[in-house]
């Protein structure tokens, strides 16, 4: 028997023999793979998020501008009393939470389109439509939008030569979201936003309508049900998680972004300007980390009303 | 009586393959009936434009003598027992049930009501808070059955109810599904590649290929008198003589059919009866079945022929040895000619 075996099978080289003695040993195997992701994982990247977060717990001295070392709550009181950095957090959650619900609403019908009714071929084509944008610099993307926006840019000469220059103009004299053109007005932010981020909640949605059976539709079709029925009662439940990851992805890249809004839109701050202007021009190092604090908090709540109302029951 | 369903000469047609071809059937009030045939015959894709997933590109579909060509799912009063069984992940079984009701927007406590005595009848009343995923595959079933029959179809379909059980659950769930039949009185069609099935449970099935009925038919007759060589191969698995052989055997070019438990096999040159035809082959394998045995004979001419009988009834021949296959000419039962 061992005769025959060591005829066929060649004598184990040192490699053979360290791969039998792995497999015979998962758990030894398991930690050799693990350990060097995990470092990483724990070092680079959770490590320097809680040295940011730490920060945050000092607090600047007024008159020396050097950071006193000293366990304080001053900051964040900083962040949440003050009249002005209120202003900048509400500004930024309500343009996220606007951002999101519209990235949401153009989202769903194009995912449901690629997902249930394209042919194969047209569906690839819209994947990689979908993600195209994402292929390309960033920046370029937004100072081409300043252009789009511009007051004599591409969309007013649009609009106007198919005569809707008025209703552009009775937009932008709106309070609050108008302003002299679009590209810099609140309304413009808003669009180049919702422009950035659609793919983010395209392809989450897109994957987990992919996970619906088409039975259940046609089960829900067949005991009587209308397609808005069906709708609400089947498919909007059972995407649900995927709806939660990209209006998380939406949400907090708004609450985060300080490109876009310091390029395009109103003078009106934004949290991430606000953490990049702290830590750089101004050297409030604790300020600029109390204040990236902020978006983690208000996904945190947005993520725990979202469980609350069921989002994650069908995963 | 009126038909339950009736098909009127519909196609339907994907790119350049004709899953449905020209069908005409109908189907009576009350009857249970089976579409039987293997993947890809048509049965199911006529099954789905009962209930509507699916429209035909000619003919009409009539369901208690109305066109519902066009209608949707949700106007049509018929209901479905899905393959996958369907069930909506995230409700209960309870919500799972009563779905039928809610859509039409009963009350809430009829809907309630309902949906337990609907579970009574699939006894799984005290299941309803469940979720489908905490139920075994049979269980599933259940609900499946139970949230079809909720609104009380004039119609029921099953699409390979049962494909996905076990032997034993299958077989009561077979007698189940027969009691439930009689006592509601509703029409069932049922879907199955299962011979088995469809001839244990069925008043009248009807045998698909190509997109085609062959033989529309009582279980005994199709068994029994099969029309074409594809339903006697297929419903009884019966050997069948081509014309080429039959002008050999017995005399004319009609093709025939002999199911295998009328099969012989003898030894070779042994005494023959005399109204009997007889062949003479080379055994190639033999295969134990428990309560029969089943002998896989090589003819000269180079078909294969397949006899079975009770284990020990016939002498154990070894594979090789040559024999001789005999069966009583009123046992070949004359087909249509070839129909490609």
């Amino acid at each position: 028997m061992s005769a025959v075996a060591a005829s066929v099978m060649p004598a184990p080289g040192v490699l053979r023999r360290s791969a039998t003695f792995l497999y015979r040993r998962p758990g030894l195997y398991l930690v050799l793979l693990l350990v060097p992701p995990l470092l990483w994982f724990g070092t680079v990247y959770l490590g320097s998020l809680l040295a940011l977060l730490a920060n945050s717990f000092y607090a600047i001295d007024e008159f020396t501008a050097k950071i006193v070392y000293q366990p304080t709550l001053a900051t964040f009181k900083q962040v949440v009393t003050q009249p002005a950095h209120i202003d900048i957090i509400l500004r930024t959650l309500l343009m996220a939470v606007a951002v999101t619900i519209a990235c949401a609403c153009i989202a769903m019908p194009i995912a449901n389109y690629m997902t249930r009714y394209a042919s194969p071929r047209a569906k690839a084509l819209f994947y990689v439509g979908v993600m195209l944008p994402m292929w390309t610099s960033y920046l370029v993307k937004v100072y081409a939008w300043r252009l789009i926006l511009a007051k004599q840019g591409i969309l007013s000469w649009l609009l106007d030569s198919v005569g809707l220059g008025g209703a552009l103009d009775t937009l932008l004299r709106l309070p609050g979201v108008g302003g002299p053109s679009l590209s810099s007005s609140y309304l413009g932010m808003f669009i180049v936003f919702v422009y950035m981020w659609l793919p983010y909640m395209i392809l989450p949605l897109a994957a987990s309508l992919e996970r619906v059976p088409v039975s259940l539709l046609q089960a829900s079709a067949d005991l009587g049900a209308r397609p808005g029925q069906t709708f609400r009662n089947v498919v909007l439940p059972l995407v649900l998680p995927g709806l939660a990851a990209g209006s998380v992805f939406t949400f907090s890249l708004t609450l985060g972004d300080y490109i876009i809004p310091s390029v395009v839109g109103a003078p009106g701050y934004f949290i991430g300007m606000m953490v990049y202007q702290q830590q750089g021009t101004a050297g409030n190092i604790p300020l600029a980390a109390a204040f990236s604090v902020v978006p983690i908090v208000l996904i945190m709540i947005y993520l725990s009303l979202a469980k609350r109302a069921g989002a994650f029951d069908a995963l | 009586m009126t038909s339950a369903i009736e098909f009127r000469d519909v196609s339907r047609i994907y790119g350049d393959v004709r899953a449905v071809d020209r069908v005409s059937l109908t189907i009576a009030a009350g009857e249970f009936f089976a579409m039987l045939g293997p993947s890809g015959s048509g049965k199911t894709t006529c099954l789905r434009l009962v209930a509507g997933f699916e429209a035909p590109d000619a003919g009409t579909v009539l369901l208690d003598g109305r066109d519902v060509t066009a209608s949707p799912p949700y106007e049509r009063d018929v209901n479905t027992v899905f393959q996958d069984y369907a069930l909506f992940p995230h409700m209960s079984v309870l919500e799972n049930v009563s779905y039928g009701p809610r859509v039409r927007r009963a009350a809430r406590a009829e809907q309630r009501r309902r949906a337990l005595e609907m579970l009574e009848l699939v006894k799984l009343a005290d299941l309803g808070e469940r979720k489908p995923s905490q139920l075994s595959g049979g269980q599933r079933q259940r609900v499946s059955l139970a949230r079809a029959l909720i609104n009380q179809p004039r119609v029921l379909l099953l699409d390979e109810p049962l494909g996905a059980l076990d032997l034993k659950l299958r077989e009561e769930m077979q007698v189940e599904l027969r009691n439930l039949q009689r006592r509601l009185g509703i029409t069932f069609v049922f879907v199955t590649h299962d011979q088995g099935e469809a001839l244990s449970m069925a008043d009248r099935v009807a045998v698909f290929n190509r997109g085609r009925i062959e033989q529309l038919d009582t279980p005994r007759a199709l068994y029994t008198h099969p029309a074409t060589a594809f339903v006697a191969r297929f419903v009884g698995g019966a050997n069948v003589v081509e014309s080429a052989l039959a002008q050999r055997l017995s005399g004319h070019s009609q093709p025939f059919a002999v199911r295998a438990e009328n099969v012989r096999v003898m030894t070779a040159g042994a005494a023959l009866p005399g109204d009997a035809m007889h062949c003479p082959g080379t055994v190639l394998d033999v295969q134990y079945h428990g309560a029969t045995s089943r002998w896989l004979v090589k003819l000269e001419s180079g078909e294969m022929f397949a006899a079975s009988s009770e284990a020990n009834a016939m002498t154990a021949f070894n594979p090789g040895a040559p024999v001789t296959l005999v069966w009583l000419r009123s046992d070949a039962v004359p087909l249509a000619a070839a129909t490609a």
